[in-house]
């Protein structure tokens, strides 16, 4: 257990770098959380039943949520 | 320590606005004829109703004054806990979890789980979860109490009693739908009271530049601007942040804690259940701003006075101190809405939900099998009063120590939130998840996160982990364990899986 314990330690100092790529880390996780609302099926998305008007589609919302968070970590701190 | 002195014109808000949640609380109480009115509010709730009440049951009045502290203390880097933490594991629940729950028709999260992988697992999380509530709503009293001694000077058990009352007026007699609908209400207030703090407080220090000046001055606040601090940070390096607060805590609790679930659980349709969550985290976007400047804003003026935080540091002094020096009369009564809003909605939310797992996975399946849904109902009534009053009895010994308690109920509550998730996510994307695959990641996920807690060096590791690790490793675990004993073990027959597991749909759909 002791030498899994210092494997896993030291392959996470291996992918460590400074804070921009935590930013570089955290924009790519919502970027891919798009790319999946944008692959997902519509009867996953609550389309099934007809389309949506654009103010009422919840997929596009979240989307626009997750661009944002993107343009946060990007322009912040 | 800082006295508020209240004019007529702020008494008039707060009593207005108290006197308005519980007409609100009971108005809505009408109605309740059922265990499924009480405890999912007749599946009548609407999205934009769930979504501010979600927002709310989040964010009470201890995290408002928690994370002012922390801001002053540690800077932007407590934002992820709104931003990684909130918001991404908030989009994701809304498309791949929440309307699973919803369509399995269950009233509890433990209730899922029960039927995924078995009894043992059930009870082990519902007993868990009604211990941290219980242990939660003495430190929610016992918070409010410190608040309103500071704001109105009253003491601790005119606070404590005063606000037992208000909540248990229309939680006991309105189930979900009354809370819900007062945590409309509370959430409008406390966005209005949080910005009024933020807003006045940057005026006051000439805006982002001035305290982007003034943070830069002093030595002790190196990354307090960097929103994901290095790797090397002590307690917020960013892979952790990411791994354990973005890919485990928030997950864990947005997706396994049932004071959140449930009143997504109560809305109309499955959609409206993915668009109360969606809207949750459109709300969530202004939250760190609104409660996280206020902490640096503090910095700013009032360094020289807060100090620089050490080991007997006291960060529920900052937020105060924002308060009395910064807004002027006539404001406070707002501001005094707010702080309110958020213990209410906090106690009640966890008041409905603590009463509805000891119904739905202690009474039912233990003591009484073939209890009638009218007695559900009224032992859901008596509950909450129960609950409410065991809470105030618990109260006062939690008072002396409570920031150790706090401490304690937080940590003891992160040694679960792994295994719960790598449980949920296994039972809900894998038909070969097995039932003795989840007993084993339970336990093997649980005891991981006991020995990074008590015995690093087991694991290589000179001194104490942080907490965002231990999460993820301890999901790591229960998560590699149920997989390796699934592989070897008989999983349950796919007809038992319909509407349990993402690719086997119900046929047809189920309703409690």
């Amino acid at each position: 257990m002791n030498s899994i314990g210092i494997l896993c330690m030291s392959m996470i100092e291996a992918v460590q770098g400074g804070s921009w790529a935590g930013k570089a880390a955290v924009m790519a996780v919502f970027g891919l959380l798009i790319v999946v609302l944008l692959c997902m099926p519509a009867h996953m998305t609550g389309k099934a039943d007809g389309a949506p008007r654009w103010w009422s589609n919840v997929r596009l919302w979240a989307i626009g949520i997750a661009l944002v968070q993107i343009l946060v970590y990007a322009w912040w701190g | 320590m800082f006295k508020i002195h209240l004019t007529a014109v702020d008494l008039v808000l707060v009593v207005v606005y108290l006197g308005g949640v519980a007409a609100l609380g009971i108005w809505y109480s009408r109605g309740i004829q059922s265990g499924k009115d009480f405890f999912l509010a007749g599946k009548s709730l609407p999205w934009w109703a769930a979504g501010l009440s979600l927002v709310v049951s989040d964010i009470g009045a201890k995290d408002m004054i928690g994370l002012a502290g922390d801001s002053y203390r540690y800077g932007l880097v407590m934002m992820n806990f709104d931003f990684i933490g909130c918001i991404f594991p908030v989009l994701v629940a809304a498309f791949f979890f929440m309307p699973f729950f919803w369509l399995a028709g269950v009233y509890t999260v433990p209730e899922y789980l029960g039927r995924r992988y078995n009894l043992g697992v059930r009870t082990f999380f519902a007993v868990i979860w009604i211990l941290f509530m219980v242990g939660t709503l003495g430190t929610i009293y016992v918070s409010a109490a410190a608040m309103f001694e500071v704001l109105l000077g009253w003491n601790f058990w005119l606070s404590v009693l005063s606000t037992a009352v208000l909540v248990g007026i229309y939680t006991a007699w309105g189930g979900l739908r009354a809370v819900v609908v007062t945590d409309s209400l509370s959430c409008v207030v406390l966005i209005i009271g949080a910005a009024l703090i933020c807003g006045l407080g940057l005026a006051e220090a000439g805006g982002w530049s001035g305290i982007e000046q003034a943070v830069s001055r002093m030595e002790w606040t190196r990354h307090h601007l960097d929103l994901l601090p290095p790797a090397d940070h002590p307690v917020f390096p960013w892979p952790a942040v990411l791994l354990g607060l973005g890919f485990v805590l928030g997950p864990a609790y947005w997706i396994g804690n049932q004071a959140i679930v449930q009143r997504t659980l109560g809305t109309r349709t499955e959609n409206e259940a993915r668009a109360s969550y969606v809207f949750c985290a459109a709300i969530k976007l202004v939250f760190p701003v609104l409660l996280v400047v206020p902490g640096l804003v503090a910095l700013a003026l009032f360094s020289s006075e807060l100090g620089q935080p050490g080991e007997n540091w006291d960060g529920n002094r900052v937020l105060p101190m924002l308060v009395v020096r910064l807004l002027p009369p006539g404001v406070l009564g707002l501001v005094m809405g707010a702080f309110f809003a958020g213990v209410m909605s906090n106690l009640d939310s966890y008041v409905n939900s603590a009463s509805t797992m000891i119904v739905t996975d202690v009474y039912r399946p233990f003591i009484h099998p073939e209890a009638t849904d009218q007695e559900c109902l009224a032992l859901g009534r008596w509950l909450v009063i129960g609950l409410l009053l065991g809470g105030v009895a618990i109260s006062y010994p939690i008072k002396a120590g409570f920031g150790s308690v706090f401490e304690a109920f937080q940590t003891f509550l992160s040694f679960f939130q792994g295994p719960l998730l790598a449980l949920l996510l296994m039972g809900m994307l894998t038909r070969r998840a097995t039932a003795w695959g989840g007993v084993a990641g339970m336990v093997t996920g649980v005891m991981t996160s006991a020995g990074l807690n008590s015995a690093p060096w087991l694991f290589g590791m000179q001194k104490g982990v942080p907490y965002l690790w231990v999460a993820w490793w301890s999901f790591v675990t229960a998560l590699s364990t149920v997989a390796i004993v699934s592989a070897f073990t008989r999983p349950h027959e796919p007809q038992r899986l319909r509407g349990l597991v993402c690719w086997l749909p119900a046929e047809e759909r189920i309703q409690p």
